[in-house]
């Protein structure tokens, strides 16, 4: 398929406007209020592929294009792994350092799926919730998923409805959260602090943000141990998902998918 | 042996055009020159391209390709590699989103193309993806309080 994939030259020379475009017009953050929402280039260049592709007056991408763009996303997204793994590699010094209450914790990050999975069950859909709920979906989920599931599953649909979602609206959820759990009393700050390092980079200053803003004077340390949940969720996000995550998805969504079934045939629902 | 026969080509092709990509993104995102980013991204590559050989010839069902190459960059990376300095060094100056601009913008063929399919996961999914975030930082927290209380 190698040289089929070059001989489609049309659609990564519009994959090469698409970057060269998304990342000149960079970050664009847009206030509401007291929360801002960022769009990152990578919003961008979505968009750019996805318009091009739709607007098929133009004909510039072909019904092939999109199997080659899952072959493209795979030697892409190997290359943002081995990148993954190389920050995590040259943080493991201080993660040792960070003790074993911080590295516990973010096993933490898994326990979305008793939550997430059974709503997204109730709401009626199929396999996407799979992908959606298997973890917070950040850049190793997808990876893992288009290569556990390849790009044309809906596990994968389901794992870039959240990432995009998550990568948008994220931020401000978070700091929402965060001011909501620490008026309600029962986490400590310094939990809370954990509990905002669990997402990306990103989610994680917006709900450090608001927890600041109510503990000014735990600044320092907040920051600390937000930063050092954020490193560690990140380097275990990928182990994390293919040995407990997806396991225990792939099997609770087996169960309550039977439940949902017997159901139907009864009329209950 | 034989599938990775098969899938060479594939391979080199996807990665290569990857490659040229992501160089470039990091030239117009984030300042950095072509000599630059070269041995950086040389060394993603050969991670990369070393994980997907290894995932064909070991045939262990747990160890994907994806887990094979995170494994190798990580002790490549960490202390106890010899050359971990100067691959912090030149993978450093490769910038994160340089990689995943192009990813995205592939994404965006894709969900075009299975537009329908996301359309009708529409609401529900923003409605789950509200809830995966809530329940990933509520139980993260709830265990961060709980490992605190602890130790």
């Amino acid at each position: 398929m190698g040289k089929e994939i070059v001989k489609n030259y049309k659609m990564h020379l519009i994959m090469l406007f698409a970057v060269i475009v998304a990342e000149l017009i960079g970050a664009v953050t847009i206030p509401l209020g007291d929360i801002t929402i960022v769009l990152s280039p990578l919003i961008w260049s979505m968009l750019i592929g996805f318009g091009i592709y739709k607007i098929k007056p133009l004909k510039l991408l072909d019904e092939k294009a999109p199997k080659h763009a899952n072959a493209m996303m795979g030697a892409a997204l190997a290359l943002l792994m081995a990148k993954l793994g190389v920050t995590s590699g040259g943080a493991l010094e201080e993660i040792r350092q960070a003790g074993l209450a911080l590295v516990l914790q973010n096993f933490g990050n898994i326990g979305t799926i008793f939550l997430a999975l059974p709503i997204a069950i109730l709401l009626g859909l199929g396999r996407e919730s799979i992908g959606m709920t298997h973890a917070l979906s950040r850049e190793a989920n997808v990876g893992l998923i288009q290569d556990e599931y390849s790009a044309d599953s809906k596990e994968f649909r389901g794992v870039m409805t959240t990432y995009i979602v998550g990568t948008v609206f994220g931020p401000v959820l978070m700091s929402v959260l965060a001011s909501l759990i620490i008026s309600m009393g029962i986490i400590s700050p310094l939990a809370a602090s954990m509990g905002v390092g669990a997402g990306s980079a990103s989610m994680m200053t917006a709900g450090l943000a608001s927890l600041i803003a109510t503990y000014p004077h735990l600044e320092e340390t907040m920051t600390a141990y937000a930063g050092l949940s954020n490193l560690i969720s990140s380097i275990i996000a990928l182990p994390l998902g293919i040995f407990i995550g997806l396991p225990i998805t792939e099997l609770l969504y087996g169960k309550l998918d039977q439940v949902r079934n017997k159901k139907k045939v009864k009329g209950e629902v | 042996m034989v599938k990775l026969k098969e899938n060479l080509s594939t391979m080199l092709a996807t990665f290569f055009i990857a490659f040229i990509l992501s160089i470039i993104a990091n030239r117009v995102g984030y300042g950095y020159s072509l000599m630059e980013s070269l041995p950086g991204l040389l060394i993603l590559t050969g991670i990369a391209l070393l994980g997907y050989a290894l995932s064909y010839i070991i045939p262990i069902r747990a160890m994907s390709a994806v887990l094979w190459i995170s494994l190798i960059a990580i002790l490549i990376a960490s202390p106890i590699s010899p050359v971990a300095d100067s691959v912090l060094h030149y993978v450093g100056q490769v910038h994160l989103m340089s990689v995943v601009t192009p990813i995205l913008g592939y994404s965006g063929v894709i969900i075009a193309k299975d537009w329908g399919a996301f359309v009708e996961i529409g609401l529900k999914g923003i409605v789950v993806s509200i809830f995966v975030v809530a329940g990933t930082f509520l139980v993260s927290s709830l265990l961060g309080e709980f490992f605190l209380r602890l130790f």
